[in-house]
């Protein structure tokens, strides 16, 4: 009785243990891959040496020493600094943020309808604000309007994609919605009926387009992270802290509704209540993260599954893994993204679905037979 | 002792009247009427689809899936089930499926760690319950094995540890009188030892104040351990009492419409066999 006792809290400690080496590791990883992407792209900038001269720059205007400098070091340092605090240092921490929200987000959402194969983009979040950004940016331009304030215009079709996936997640949820609550099956198959609605939408107005907006409409379903500033960053960071705050406070939850909804709610979970909270957060994560930089697609369903290998799928664990790896996954595939045809930029969505495509097809290789139903 | 068995006697753990379950235009069961004690060990048998499960699962009381109508009142400590919330529920009655399948291949002591959610515990506590339940259940060397890679069998006793350390309070040895253990064929992939582990460990615990409700069809296993058998036909129960009283020839042949024999058992009761 005592011995089985030890040898269980042995197990729990050795795999918490290995857990939090994985963690440890991936955080390592993360650093060194937002270092180098800070670093490189068009300009090469050594971040270090920069911190330390504008340090220094500060210390010598605080305490009135002058320096001799040539004007045109000074010029080059600063047109660096500009380019480090301004452009590349958000953007790699809102493209950081933007991974984690969006690999939570998949992990969530599997747990949640207990497919493994399950994607936010799956039940049309994605496709709603695809469909509601391509209307704005094509039929409605925030420029037809004069009404419109230059602050608002500039985040225009942002709006338009927010509230076209929280229209699209509202429908699949009518349909979907039953005497006893929301049932997988047919949040799945409506969410199947509403992508191909949002893709017809898509289509009729690209062809309606002009070549302008046509441009913008592809750019934009590819997925961008240019546009990041430190306002972004900021949102994006709230909600990343709010959403993993609530994802992880359910995490037992999580893992109750990933037995079975059956099994839920007998072990004492209100599984009605857990899966709309989960539903709702999910969606604003990911409404949130398409608004600001497009659709970027396979991290939310990539990441959880290379978690599951290495951490197992309790979401305990899985959460902050997912997250980690998230947001690791999507720095080093926009570092790619900006310098694999500098300086030239290339969508980042079709970095993560030229990574994440074959990548899954091996995952499910390699576990052939996992998914081919029976146990 | 006496004073406590007197005690058990008189609280209805569950009392079911007049219960209905109908689906569509088909009824499924009706009128049916029972009391279950704390302490008793109650069979279930019934031919496929004479609804067994049915009953079961309106006992549960989760019955969100099917979507059956359910007439006439069902309570748990005289206390009507639509009264209950599900948190509440879970500490006083446990319930084992038949089919349990996820898609992720959680460990062992992590299924079993779950059923132990919302019992705030230290760790050390928790990790002594949940060995103490897997020790009389045979599942130590199984504790660090991913559940997908586990036999029919194996599974079946994991659920079933699953579904007891919810209801425990903190060992198989506490006073379980007033809570309510739902099984379903819980020893249907099992070998003959851990057929007779389980059903001596159910029959312990129902001495320990457990009321059991167990569906079976293997009559002959479950017969030398339970207390009572209530046999399902026509959509009610044609037979309730002890099973030795239960089992004759009359209601085996309502029951499964076919002739059985019925053997006397040289050390309990009796034997039915083709």
């Amino acid at each position: 009785m005592t011995q089985a006792c030890t040898r269980l809290s042995q197990y729990v400690a050795t795999r918490q243990q290995n857990n939090r080496r994985g963690l440890w590791l991936f955080s390592v990883a993360l650093a060194i891959s937002m270092y180098l992407s800070v670093t490189n792209g068009s300009i090469e900038i050594n971040a270090w040496q920069l911190i330390f001269a504008h340090i220094e720059g500060l210390y010598n205007q605080a305490f009135g020493v002058t320096q001799q400098i040539t004007a045109n070091t000074e010029l080059s340092n600063a047109t660096q600094w500009y380019v480090f605090a301004q452009l590349r240092l958000p953007r790699v921490i809102m493209t950081s943020l933007i991974g984690a929200l969006l690999a939570t987000a998949g992990c969530t959402m599997q747990g949640l309808v207990r497919n493994p194969l399950a994607d936010p983009g799956l039940i049309g979040i994605s496709g709603g604000a695809a469909a509601a950004a391509a209307v704005s940016m094509a039929v409605m331009p925030a420029s037809a309007f004069s009404f419109i304030p230059p602050a608002m215009a500039s985040i225009w079709v942002g709006i338009w994609a927010f509230l076209g996936a929280l229209a699209a997640v509202l429908l699949v949820l009518k349909f979907s919605n039953s005497a006893h609550g929301v049932s997988v099956a047919a949040l799945i198959l409506a969410g199947v009926a509403i992508n191909a609605f949002t893709g017809t939408i898509i289509g009729a107005v690209s062809y309606v387009a002009s070549d302008d907006a046509l441009r913008q409409i592809s750019y934009w379903t590819m997925g961008s992270l240019a546009g990041a500033n430190w306002n972004k960053a900021l949102i994006v960071a709230i909600t990343c802290a709010l959403a993993f705050a609530g994802l992880f406070s359910m995490r037992n939850a999580l893992n109750l509704l990933a037995l079975g909804e059956g099994e839920a709610a007998y072990m004492g979970l209100d599984v009605k209540r857990y899966k709309k909270r989960m539903l709702w957060l999910v969606t604003f994560c990911v409404a949130l993260a398409t608004a600001l930089c497009g659709i970027i697609g396979f991290v939310g369903l990539v990441v959880p599954h290379i978690c599951r290998t290495i951490f197992g799928v309790n979401h305990r664990i899985l959460l902050p893994a997912s997250a980690l790896v998230g947001a690791l996954l999507l720095s080093a595939a926009d570092t790619l993204s900006r310098s694999l045809f500098s300086p030239m930029e290339i969508p980042i969505g079709i970095v993560t679905s030229a990574i994440g495509a074959p990548f899954f097809l091996y995952l499910l290789w390699q576990q052939k037979g996992v998914f081919s139903g029976g146990q | 002792m006496a004073n406590s068995n007197l005690d058990r006697q008189s609280t209805n753990v569950l009392q079911v009247e007049n219960a209905k379950v109908k689906r569509g235009e088909r009824l499924l069961l009706a009128n049916i009427n029972f009391t279950v004690k704390a302490g008793e060990f109650i069979a279930i048998a019934g031919e496929n689809g004479c609804g067994k499960s049915t009953l079961l699962s309106i006992l549960c009381a989760a019955d969100t899936a099917q979507s059956a109508l359910v007439h006439g009142e069902i309570c748990i400590q005289n206390v009507p089930l639509k009264h209950y919330k599900v948190q509440q529920l879970a500490t006083i009655r446990a319930v084992m499926c038949q089919h349990q399948s996820s898609p992720f291949g959680f460990f062992v002591d992590e299924i079993l760690t779950l059923a132990r959610h919302a019992v705030i515990e230290p760790s050390h506590l928790r990790h002594a319950c949940i060995a103490g339940v897997s020790e009389a259940l045979d599942l130590r060397h199984l504790l660090h094995r991913n559940i997908q890679t586990l036999s029919g069998g194996e599974r079946q006793r994991v659920y079933l540890a699953k579904a007891l350390l919810q209801l425990i309070p903190s060992s198989l040895e506490d006073d379980l009188s007033g809570k309510l253990l739902l099984l379903d064929e819980p020893t249907s992939a099992l070998d003959l030892r851990h057929q007779k582990l389980v059903m001596a460990l159910l029959a312990k615990l129902s001495q320990g104040g457990l009321s059991i409700i167990c569906i079976s069809h293997d009559i002959n296993l479950i017969t030398p351990y339970c207390t009572r058998m209530l046999v399902l036909a026509n959509q009610g129960v044609i037979a309730d009492g002890a099973p030795n009283q239960v089992l004759t020839h009359g209601v085996l042949k309502q029951c499964y419409q076919t002739d059985l024999h019925l053997l006397k058992h040289p050390e309990h009761g009796v034997f039915v066999t083709h």
